[in-house]
Parts: C-alpha cells; structure tokens; sequence
C-alpha cells in the first residue's frame, strides 16, 4: 500500500514538473527557460521568467494545494462528499470584500497588495460568522446548512454591488470573482506559501483526529477524541488555507470539492496518505488549468477558475467511472 | 470502578425525556435497559456515556462527574457502540479496529502493544480471519462484531451498547449477544445495554432496569422484574412468563397472549 501510494506521489511530481516547464514556456511572449538558465537568454527573457513566470508557477502549485487541503478536511469534518470551502464561507466573504472595496474605491485600491489583504479579511470574517452562526462547535448539520444559506445571501449581496456600482469596472470584478492568475506577484505568493507551509506542519497532529471525525461525534468521543475542540480546529485551519488561497487568486470553484475525491481514488480511506496526494494533485491540476489556459488562445488567457472546471470534469468523470467498473 | 446517575433529569425544550434518575451500575455485571419505544433509554444510555449533558442530577464515575472527565482517559475506561454506528467508505475491518486504539496511541506515536491489543480485540470476535477484508463487504453480523471489536481495542473495564442487535436475524442476534456474555463471563467486561426484546434482557442480563416515561419503573434481577404486571404496565400488552430457566437459576420467558393495548399511546 505505501509502495502505491509513493508511486502516485511520483507520478504527480512528474507530472508537476512537466507542467512546470510547459508553465514557464507558455504565454504571451515565448521563453526557453533553458537558455535563460545556461545564460543564453535575453534580459527581457529573464525579467518576464524571474519576475512573472515564476512567482505564477509557484502560486498555482500553492492555491491549488491550499484548495484542495482545505476541500479534504471540510468534506471530513461536515461528513459530507458534497461539501467544499465555500461552506465556510470564505469564497462569498473574499467575493463581496473585493468587490465592494474594487467598485467603491474608484480604482484606489491596490490590486497587488490591497485586493488580497481586503480578501484575507473578508474571507476571515465571513467564516468566523458562520462558525459563529452555528454555535462554535461546527456541528455538520446546521454548518452545511449556514453555510450555504449565508453563501448565498453574500453572492447575492456580490451581484446586487456589480449592478449597482459597476458602471465601466465591472469586467474586473468579474475577472477576479472568476479566479485568476493574471498578473500575479511574489507579493501574492508569500501568505499563501505561509498558510500552506503552516498547515503542513500541522497536519501530522490531525491525521488521527480527522480519522475519528469521519465517525459520527459519539463514536469519536468515545474513543477519546475531544470533539469539541478538534472539530472546530480542523476548520480553522481548512478556513485559513481556503482565504489565503482566494485572497491571491479569487474563489477558483472546483478544485476544493473534486480534488479530494480525485484523491480518495487514487489512495484510499488513510488519511495521511490522502492528505500529501490531495495537496499535490491539488497543485497539479490548478497549474495544468493556468498552462491550459494560457496554451489555448494566446495572447489571450482563459482565467485558470474556468478552466479547473473544464478539464477536471471530465477526468473525474473517467475515474469515477474506472473505479465503479471494479466495483461491480 | 463505579458508574452512577443521581437525580439524572433531561430536558429537550420543555420535555423531559429522564426523570429524577438514580442508578447504580454494577462494573462486573450485565446490565439490561428495557423500555418502550421513547421511553428515554437511550437517552439514559448517552447520558451514562457522558455524551449529554444532563439538565440537572449527574452522572459520575468514580466520583468525579463524566462530563469532567478528560475524553482520552474516559475512554480508558468507558467504551460506547451507538445504535446505527456508520463507517467511513474504503476501510478494511482490521483499520476500523485500530481506530479504537486512539486514546492508547497518541497523536503520532503508534503505543506499545496496539497490534497486539487490535489482534486480541479480532480474536475475543472471531473475525481474525476476515482481518484484511473491506468492511462494507462483510454481513451484517460480522460488521457488528467488528463494531464491539473496535469498542474492545480500547481496553475499557465496561461497554455501554444501544441496541447491539438491531438489524440483526435472530441468529446473529443471539450470536452477539453469547459473545458479549463471554467478554463479561471470561475477560471481566461490565456491560450495559439497552434492549429492544425482553426476552434477550431476561436470557442475558444479570440486572434488568425498565424504564417508563424517562422513569425507572422497575429494577432488579430477571425473574423480579419480568412479571406479567410489569410487561402490561409497560407496553400494553397481556403476556403470560413462563420459567425456562435450570435448577441454577431462573429464567423468565414472555409470551404475549393479548395484542389489545389499553395504555395511552403518545410517547412514541
């Protein structure tokens, strides 16, 4: 079993390093990184790597991992297959702070620094009400329930702040609520490689309890897991990963919900196993999403949240398709 | 060891569903809870698990209140099997085992003797064999046995069980129920369960504790408790008890003679 599932962590690096390449490549303007790296490259060759292809690299790699970490622990936790981050609210929290601080500063806000700081908070505040909302201890039942209810009023809150004010800025709105890549920076890279980074040195402690939370509360509590407390902490941490991960490339759908299941395929129930192959095929499938949409069109790119959706559909589809063939 | 409930009230909202509560359990012992459906009993059963909190009254153990008890070291001691326990998709019986090994393992390490206790606990089941097999394979009689095996990874000194034999046939039925007088009678297990069948109380309890209206009604051994009186105080239900028992001890049978009921409905 752990022969597999190395074998699995292989591949997705491969693959990842593949995509690496292909994403530094790629784009507008054509770079060998290769000859950038044995000195043969033009100065603009080298500014447009260092300075743009880079930091967007690692950022998808971080996003989708912090996605897709925070999409396994809330569908463990809620015991729920259809749950995602957006449950805690921290798609429709980000959403509606940026938007509203986009629209109402006339252009003021700082698109590098502003936009995710304004993000990171709306995200923390909209999942701090909703824990809140639901008594503090997370209970499943009346958390999926909040949380999609109050996600819905703060996207519909979004779309009525669009209408309003939208006048002539609405395309940037838009763009971000897509979720995006463009543009991004190392200044968008620090806090999500934090947040990530923070999260893998947790982990460890939580693979045991998550294992019991997927019990109902009885059972977990009766073997000794103090619900009240991991519960509600195994969400905080899906809830920091998820608003950092949206602070610096919006609400990307998709991969917070399927990468999970896309991992539990691959692995199996164990859940320290599931974790690192969730984290990495979350990276992969969000950098081969940005690749892809640079590839498609170029000069133009489609943003990398439409383009989760188009090409993890349908592997998901296949694998869940393989994977009831040898059910059955 | 002592389990206790004194004054044990509960309230959801304005209805009470346990009444002024007071009860002694007997750690070596098997103790059955009977009761008509919402009579409470099951209510009772979590509340004993520290899985409630009463309204008023308390449930101690050891002196020192359930509720206070740190949930690691209560599971040292306390072990609980709900009702429909529902397993995580993809695991094999002997990972669903391990599980019950939490409060011995701590968070990273794997503690000494953990195989060795997940082995027993499949054995003292039967189902060493049926160790590598995915859980949802097995019947409906195996996934419960390996239910009560994870209970006993955690080398708790009692088992607190709702309804160990819903779902079950009769066969597999008596299957469970023989195997946890076996881990009382062998290996010192106090157990305490809610029954649905009156006639597995009598068969296998020690102590058969009837409660009525979140009331206990009636307590004490077998042959004491399982009259005709109490059976149509109860459910409604004429019913005549016969002695299947040997010249070692009785043994109470019911069997129902009139369906009519002429108590009030409504606690359903």
């Amino acid at each position: 079993m752990s022969g597999r599932v190395a074998l699995i962590g292989l591949s997705l690096l491969v693959l990842i390093a593949f995509l690496a390449i292909l994403s530094l490549t790629l784009g507008a303007a054509s770079v060998d990184p290769f000859a950038v790296l044995t000195g043969r490259g033009d100065p603009a060759a080298l500014q447009i790597l260092w300075h743009l292809r880079l930091p967007r690299l690692f950022l998808a790699l971080a996003v989708g991992a912090n996605f897709g970490l925070a999409g396994l622990i809330v569908q463990i936790v809620l015991r729920n297959p259809l749950a995602e981050p957006g449950v805690l609210g921290v798609s429709a929290g980000a959403s509606l702070a940026v938007v509203a601080a986009l629209l109402l500063s006339h252009g003021a806000l700082s698109v590098s620094l502003g936009v995710p700081l304004v993000a990171f908070g709306g995200a923390v505040a909209a999942g701090a009400a909703i824990l809140w909302l639901c008594g503090g201890s997370g209970d499943p039942r009346r958390l999926v329930l909040g949380g999609v209810v109050f996600g819905m009023a703060l996207n519909a809150l979004v779309m009525a702040v669009i209408v309003g004010f939208g006048a002539g800025r609405a395309e940037l709105a838009l763009l971000w609520l897509t979720g995006s890549l463009y543009g991004r920076g190392y200044d968008q890279l620090w806090p999500v490689l934090a947040c990530g980074g923070v999260a893998a040195l947790l982990l460890p402690a939580f693979v045991r309890p998550l294992g019991l939370l997927r019990f109902g509360d009885d059972q977990a509590r009766s073997a000794g897991l103090e619900v009240r407390i991991w519960r509600p902490a195994a969400l905080l941490l899906a809830m920091a990963l998820a608003a950092s991960a949206v602070s610096a490339a919006g609400p990307i759908g998709f991969v917070g919900l399927v990468v999970p299941h896309f991992a539990r395929l691959l692995t199996g129930a164990a859940i320290a196993p599931l974790i690192w192959v969730t984290a990495l095929s979350g990276a992969a499938v969000t950098l081969m999403a940005d690749v892809v949409g640079r590839a498609i069109a170029p000069p133009l790119e489609i943003p990398v949240g439409a383009v989760t959706g188009l090409i993890g559909v349908p592997i998901f589809l296949l694998l869940l398709q393989r994977q009831s063939r040898r059910r059955a | 060891m002592t389990l206790q409930a004194s004054h044990l009230t509960l309230r959801y909202g304005r209805r009470a569903v346990l009444r002024d509560v007071g009860l002694d359990f007997d750690p070596t012992g098997i103790t059955g809870i009977v009761g008509p459906n919402g009579s409470g009993k099951s209510s009772l059963l979590r509340c004993l698990a520290g899985l409630c909190a009463p309204s008023q009254g308390s449930v101690s153990m050891d002196g020192r209140a359930i509720r206070d008890w740190p949930a690691r070291k209560l599971s040292r001691r306390l072990a609980f099997l709900p009702q429909s326990p529902q397993a995580p998709d993809g695991l094999t019986l002997r990972d669903l085992v391990a599980h019950g090994r939490f409060s011995h393992r701590g968070f990273f390490r794997t503690g000494r003797g953990d195989q060795a206790a997940i082995d027993h606990a499949l054995e003292q089941t039967g189902l060493t064999a049926l160790a590598g097999r995915a859980f949802d394979s097995l019947s409906g009689g195996e996934r419960q046995r390996g239910w009560i095996a994870m209970a006993l990874a955690q080398q708790s000194g009692m088992l607190l069980l709702d309804e160990p034999t819903t779902w079950l046939d009769i066969g597999h039925q008596i299957e469970v129920l023989e195997l946890l007088r076996r881990l009382n009678r062998q290996d010192g297990l106090g157990i305490v369960m809610v029954l649905h069948d009156l006639n597995h109380a009598a068969a296998y309890a020690d102590r058969i504790v009837a409660i009525k209206d979140g009331a206990v009604c009636a307590d004490g051994p077998p042959h004491q408790v399982v009259v005709p009186a109490l059976i149509q105080n109860l459910f409604g239900v004429a019913a005549q008890v016969v002695d299947l028992g040997t010249e070692h001890a009785q043994r109470p049978h019911v069997v129902v003679t009139s369906a009519s009921r002429n108590v009030a409905y409504g606690h359903g």
